[in-house]
């Protein structure tokens, strides 16, 4: 992995960032000469991008509409016909009859965060209209799908010094998975986890500025860093900014946590995805795991082999630390193209059956590194609560697109509560019940989230501490759930090894 | 790999031929489809509108197509203002959003509170600008009013709602409202027969988001369409979700569903829809009624564009907020806090609310606040404690009451953040990816939205 950090001079810097605003400038102007242009000449047309089975979009009709001519409206003159009222069953008191007496109590005490004693200036004219929210303006929903705006080399804004910078090429090849099957799965590569599944594995400290170099092939594509949340350039999204031909690097710099606020801070688990045509190219493999490392704060040190969680979170085992996914796979949509569905054919996007379950992650510490590499989990280690070692922390990602329900048992198939959830989201769980005072991670407000099972879905992340109470096995258990009806349609297991 | 449609499902290219052939009206439909109509489901004569009696909600089963957002037209049931007819070319199948006040007094309002002013384009303008942390501003408390889509009922509490209901077709439909009786049991019409009219009465429950449809067949009924929202608002808490709880600068209610075209044809034909036999396949998925393009107001019709921004698209001015304290503002008039989502979901799909640039945070499922203190994990193994979340479940018959901070998105560099001049548009999208599908492709046409972080305005003096 091409993870570097580079010091730039000043005068470079400075050089790099006019460069930077220059190109900024002429895009914009291009974009806006492009807009009038568009705007001048658009016609009310698909443009279809190509794919294998392309066909010809469909236009909207104003005649598609009903004709209220042959309609036959009652008269509004009838009187009632109340025939059967059945009036409704129950005849319960009033105890919804909440009182409605005191108006504020709010108290106007300084917040946490800051600044927060200035005065507001007076007060203008509130109305003012503002201009619709998106300029751009298409016929049909098909020539929406099919017309998102492609930049070949978009221009990163303000471009500063990285800390840590990825490049990541997009590839495509036959994988064989942890059941033996062989598919054809998309995904992003670097030099160390070449032609792999999933994405490399990232890892940015909160406060460093991050940059990632998307170079897609065999199409547009982005890069969506799902969860952290920087300007619409680069959150990678192609309707809210653009899609990349060429390339383009995203910068971003993940927000400093702050021991006891809860307004601050992104340490945690996220994920990165492309955003075009999203059902097929994620459920195609298109994403990877990203983990942002909390600052240290002086009151909040590190023990040696050991990281914290989140700024004032708990510290836990680097060695033993995990990761693993839930992800599933429908073996009809791995024979699609690139931009199936797009324009407005029926790709069956809406319909994903799922014939194969994964577990995929491992060790962070212990990701293998190499060509054509699927990350799967198969074995997880924790440490034994009491025992010389801080305790494991173990991440999930769900790259799925079902529910999931997560268990843990012990050998003989009993659930015990040996999880404890600290953090969801990438944000910690906390005690936020008094105004203007610390927030405390939940176990240190003593109530820590312990459980033996969690509930969750496509896109969600939690971090929880492992804490078996002595050696043994144990196993994590996931199984995947019918996104209508609940039925559980699969289930897998993996051991957990607790020393 | 097209999805094989039972023959009675018009595709668009049908339609697009029937309407150009002879420039038809919808009223020739019905004659094509092979399957309908062996038992036609609306029948002549239909029965009367009835005369308004004051302080009740008149509302009618009524059924009719609409269309998608790829003009397909799909088979509908609906609880509608008016009666309609199936070949009706604006068949009512909506509710139009309605106030019942705690004076007695029923009123077609779109926005409430009553008499407050409206967000221009659906966004509440700022106070001014915030000198302290520059970019940011303060914001009105207790000002503006909110827009809501079709399907809402707004009751003030301590109000009695009282509606009539007419079944206008031909197989026994029921309203019922979940969860709105004390002991969270359900308020209902009971069986309402072919051409009858039922009252329903009821004291207005607690503030809060509650779903009333029709359970018959569930979820099939549902699935149909027969569904809406009623809201509770305490009249003395207008911009609270009840006393003592958060305070919003305005509230949106995001009324999420599935649409299976296959069940809806077979409904058409006067077949009755066996859920268990007939899995669900939705085909299209809305968001206040709407998919895709028409969902994010960017259609070439400007009166969709507005109304979509007025009831979905969430947008606001940045703001300096401490989440320990939602509605606690600094100075008089101006709020600390952010909007209120009110997200329901009377679908059939488990739906994943992904928000892009600002995280939310969670405080009520099911009218049941989530605790800031001693939270747990439930038997279902959900976390219950006030949090944050960039994607929140949302389970079939949910409701999730969600404050979106509406600040600057933490993770933007500052001289981007510094430099901005325009709005920040971010999106909003279900991540169960498939209801990002309209017909079976045309990302994104699904449940999508966005939001928008106003920019720097004349408004806010700066």
């Amino acid at each position: 992995m091409s993870i570097f950090s580079r010091k730039r001079s000043v005068r470079t810097t400075e050089k790099l960032q006019k460069l930077a605003e220059r190109r900024r400038r002429e895009e914009e102007r291009r974009r806006q000469e492009e807009a009038r242009k568009a705007k001048r000449t658009r016609k009310p047309t698909a443009s279809p991008k190509p794919t294998a089975t392309v066909k010809p979009s469909v236009k909207p009709s104003a005649s598609a509409k009903p004709s209220a001519s042959a309609s036959a409206k009652p008269t509004a003159s009838a009187t009632a016909t109340a025939t059967s009222t059945a009036t409704a069953t129950a005849t319960e008191t009033a105890s919804a009859t909440a009182t409605a007496t005191a108006t504020e109590t709010a108290t106007a005490s300084a917040s946490a965060t800051p600044s927060a004693t200035a005065v507001p200036t007076e007060a203008p004219d509130p109305v003012v209209v503002p201009e619709p929210q998106l300029h751009h303006r298409f016929q049909s929903q098909v020539d929406f799908s099919s017309d998102q705006l492609e930049v070949s080399n978009p221009v990163t804004e303000f471009l500063q010094t990285a800390a840590v910078s990825v490049d990541f090429d997009f590839h495509s090849r036959d994988l064989v998975l942890d059941d033996g099957a062989e598919f054809e799965m998309w995904s992003f590569e670097d030099d160390r986890f070449e032609r792999g599944f999933p994405g490399p594995t990232l890892r940015v400290q909160e406060g460093k500025i991050f940059h990632a170099t998307v170079h897609p092939s065999k199409g547009p594509h982005t890069i969506h860093w799902h969860g952290m949340e920087p300007d619409p350039r680069n959150d990678g999204v192609g309707h809210t900014s653009f899609e990349v031909d060429g390339q383009y690097t995203y910068q971003m710099q993940p927000e400093a946590g702050r021991p006891g606020d809860p307004n601050y801070g992104a340490a945690g688990t996220y994920f990165y995805h492309c955003h075009v045509n999203t059902p097929l190219h994620v459920q195609m493999g298109m994403f990877g795991p990203l983990v942002i490392d909390p600052v240290v704060h002086p009151d909040y040190p590190v023990s040696p082999g050991a990281r914290r969680a989140f700024v004032d979170g708990p510290e836990y085992d680097i060695d033993t630390e995990a990761l693993f996914a839930p992800y599933c796979l429908d073996p009809r949509w791995h024979e699609m193209n690139h931009a199936d569905g797009l324009s407005g054919e029926d790709a069956g996007l809406n319909r994903f059956e799922p014939r194969h379950f994964y577990l995929l992650g491992g060790e962070l510490a212990r990701r293998p590194a190499g060509k054509e590499i699927v990350w799967s989990l198969s074995r997880l280690r924790a440490n034994v609560v009491g025992g010389p070692k801080k305790p494991t922390l173990l991440r999930t990602v769900n790259a799925n697109y079902l529910p999931n329900l997560v268990t843990f048992t012990d050998a003989g198939g009993a659930e015990v509560p040996i999880a404890e959830i600290i953090s969801h989201d990438g944000r910690p769980f906390r005690d936020t019940s008094v105004p203007n005072a610390p927030a405390p991670p939940c176990r240190d407000a003593e109530y820590p989230l312990t459980t033996s099972r969690l509930a969750y879905g496509a896109a969600e992340r939690y971090d929880m501490l492992l804490l078996p109470p002595a050696p043994g096995r144990y196993y994590l258990n996931v199984q995947w759930e019918d996104w209508i009806t609940g039925a559980v349609i699969a289930k897998r297991s993996v051991p957990i090894d607790a020393a | 790999m097209a999805e094989q449609l039972p023959p009675d499902i018009l595709a668009r290219a049908d339609l697009l031929k029937l309407g150009a052939a002879a420039g038809l009206g919808f009223a020739a439909l019905p004659l094509v489809q092979p399957a309908a109509p062996r038992h036609r489901v609306a029948r002549t004569p239909v029965p009367l509108a009835l005369a308004p009696i004051p302080g009740v909600l008149d509302v009618y089963i009524n059924d009719g197509y609409l269309k998608m957002v790829d003009d397909t037209l799909v088979y509908h049931r609906g609880f509608g203002s008016r009666p309609t007819d199936i070949d009706d070319a604006s068949p009512s199948l909506t509710m139009d959003p309605t106030i019942i006040t705690v004076g007695g007094d029923v009123i077609p309002s779109r926005t409430y509170p009553l008499e407050r002013p409206l967000p221009p384009r659906g966004t509440p303008t700022p106070v001014g600008p915030d000198p302290a942390n520059p970019g940011q501003y303060f914001i009105r408390r207790n000002y503006w009013a909110s827009y809501f889509p079709q399907r809402t009922i707004i009751a003030e509490l301590g109000s009695t709602v009282r509606m009539r209901v007419q079944n206008r077709l031909n197989k026994p439909h029921t309203l019922t409202v979940f969860g709105a009786a004390p002991g969270g049991a359900d308020y209902t019409t009971g069986a309402i027969g072919p051409d009858a009219v039922a009252m329903i009465e009821f004291p207005c429950p607690p503030p809060g988001t509650y779903i009333f449809a029709d359970p018959t067949n569930a979820p099939v009924e549902r699935v149909l369409g027969l569904f809406g929202v009623l809201v509770v608002m305490d009249p003395e808490h207008q911009w609270d979700i009840a006393a003592d709880r958060a305070t919003f600068e305005r509230q949106w209610l995001w009324i999420s569903h599935a649409v299976e075209p296959r069940w809806a044809s077979m409904e058409a034909a006067g077949q009755t829809v066996n859920a268990a036999q007939t899995r669900a396949v939705p085909r299209y998925f809305t968001l206040n009624g709407r998919s895709g393009f028409e969902s994010l107001g960017i259609t070439f019709d400007e009166a969709v564009n507005l109304a979509t921004e007025e009831e979905t698209l969430i947008s606001g001015y940045p703001r300096q907020l401490d989440v320990r304290q939602f509605g606690e503002g600094t100075e008089a008039g101006t709020l600390r806090g952010g909007q209120l989502v009110r997200l329901v979901n009377p679908g059939i799909v488990f739906h994943q609310m992904h928000f892009h640039g600002n995280h939310v945070w969670v405080v009520r499922r099911n009218g049941v606040d989530w605790p800031r203190h001693e939270g747990f994990v439930d038997a279902d193994g959900h976390v219950v404690l006030q949090q944050w979340e960039d994607v929140v479940e949302l389970e079939p018959m949910d409701r999730k009451d969600i404050i979106i901070p509406i600040k600057r998105p933490p993770d933007a560099i500052d001289p981007v953040w510094f430099a901005r001049t325009g709005d920040w548009v971010y999106p909003m999208h279900c991540h169960a990816e498939p209801s990002q599908t309209a017909a079976g492709g045309m990302y994104p046409g699904g449940l999508v939205a966005h939001w928008t972080l106003k920019g720097p305005n004349p408004g806010g003096n700066q």
